[in-house]
């Protein structure tokens, strides 16, 4: 097929695809858009080397989420805090459900873009520890501590998610009655 | 206080041992990606704007190429000419080769130097290139242009066909 209409197909077929991605990844629709936009670009300049690939919607993502973490660690841009406070639920809806996914996205946004995007690749993508480390060529080990640590701030944020609303919480010794 | 939380899924196959928090975080990642239509991309556009991109990335090298010799500098403008510009006032002797200058009768005949790129060089080797060709590095400025490597030289002034002497500066503008 002609490189040419073989892009323009790919980018038919998965930019929603990569959207998606960008989204969870920056958090906002403008950077998502930015994002992909570039990533695109920079797939077409190497298109025939992609298009010659196993997995061209691999590659693609893999270059995206090293350009948004590359450019983060650049410009340090800082996501929106409107924060403290806030963010922490109101006594006696420390179970609204709703309300801590709310809480769980802004928390995540406010990760530091390595952990996020380990935790974007595991939980959206569906990527295994290898699968990650191969993305972001660093270790498994460093994936599976970036995930921990990641994983850990979450919960400090939003104590509400540590488990299930169902098993109520009779631990830690707060049957007093 | 986090001693009942298990490590995370390792995301192997039939791992279905999701712990809540990481159950909420697929749940949650999913509807967010689902909040935003997804914008119109324009396949075509990109690929005619990375056609002129890579147009431009040619024109950038040819043009950040300097040439300097001792004493006499020539920018050679890409074409590995003999001729330089009207204006060059030649300071080291001259050996008029039987060059393709019959245009113009000012044309000053001069040899030819292997002109250098300092393109996406680190400053340091760009300073010691300039100090090696006896030139001197002028104003520092610091810029940003796509995809260019922090601490590496972007461009430089003046720019090929200048002709440099000796003892002149150069300005580098470095990325960063």
């Amino acid at each position: 097929m002609d490189p040419g209409t073989d892009f323009d197909s790919f980018v038919a077929t998965r930019s929603r695809a990569l959207f998606r991605g960008a989204l969870v990844l920056t958090g906002s629709r403008e950077a998502a858009e930015d994002l992909v936009q570039e990533t695109l670009e920079r797939a077409c300049g190497r298109w025939r080397a992609i298009a010659a690939m196993d997995a061209p919607d691999a590659y693609v993502r893999r270059i995206m989420v090293n350009l948004a973490n590359n450019r983060w660690k650049r410009f340090r841009r800082v996501v929106p805090q409107h924060d403290a406070g806030d963010d922490r639920p109101a006594p006696g809806d420390d179970y609204g459900r709703v309300d801590s996914r709310d809480q769980l996205v802004r928390a995540l946004q406010r990760l530091p873009i390595g952990m996020r995007t380990v935790v974007v690749l595991r939980y959206f993508h569906d990527l295994s520890d290898a699968e990650i480390a191969e993305d972001l060529r660093i270790s498994p080990s460093a994936v599976r501590s970036q995930l921990t640590r990641g994983l850990e701030k979450l919960r400090a944020q939003i104590p509400a998610l540590s488990e299930p609303p169902s098993s109520a919480r009779p631990r830690k010794g707060t049957q007093t009655r | 206080m986090t001693g009942y939380v298990s490590p995370p899924s390792d995301g192997r196959d039939g791992d279905i041992h999701l712990e809540f928090l990481e159950q909420e975080l697929v749940t949650v990642l999913n509807d967010f990606a689902n909040t935003s239509p997804t914008p119109h991309f324009d396949a075509p556009g990109i690929r005619r704007h990375t056609r002129r991109k890579r147009a431009g990335f040619v024109a950038a090298v040819a043009a950040v190429v300097v040439a300097a010799g001792v004493g006499t500098a020539l920018a050679a403008a890409g074409t590995g000419s003999h001729t330089a510009r009207p204006a060059a006032r030649t300071t080291t002797s001259t050996t008029p080769t039987t060059s393709t200058s019959t245009e113009k009768g000012n044309v000053t005949t001069v040899p030819y130097v292997k002109p250098f790129d300092l393109k996406g060089v680190p400053l340091a080797a760009a300073e010691e290139a300039l100090a090696g060709a006896r030139l001197k590095v002028g104003t520092v400025t610091h810029g940003v242009v796509d995809n260019c490597k922090p601490g590496s030289v972007i461009a430089v002034s003046p720019l090929a066909p200048t002709v440099l002497h000796g003892g002149e500066k150069v300005d580098l503008a470095v990325c960063g």
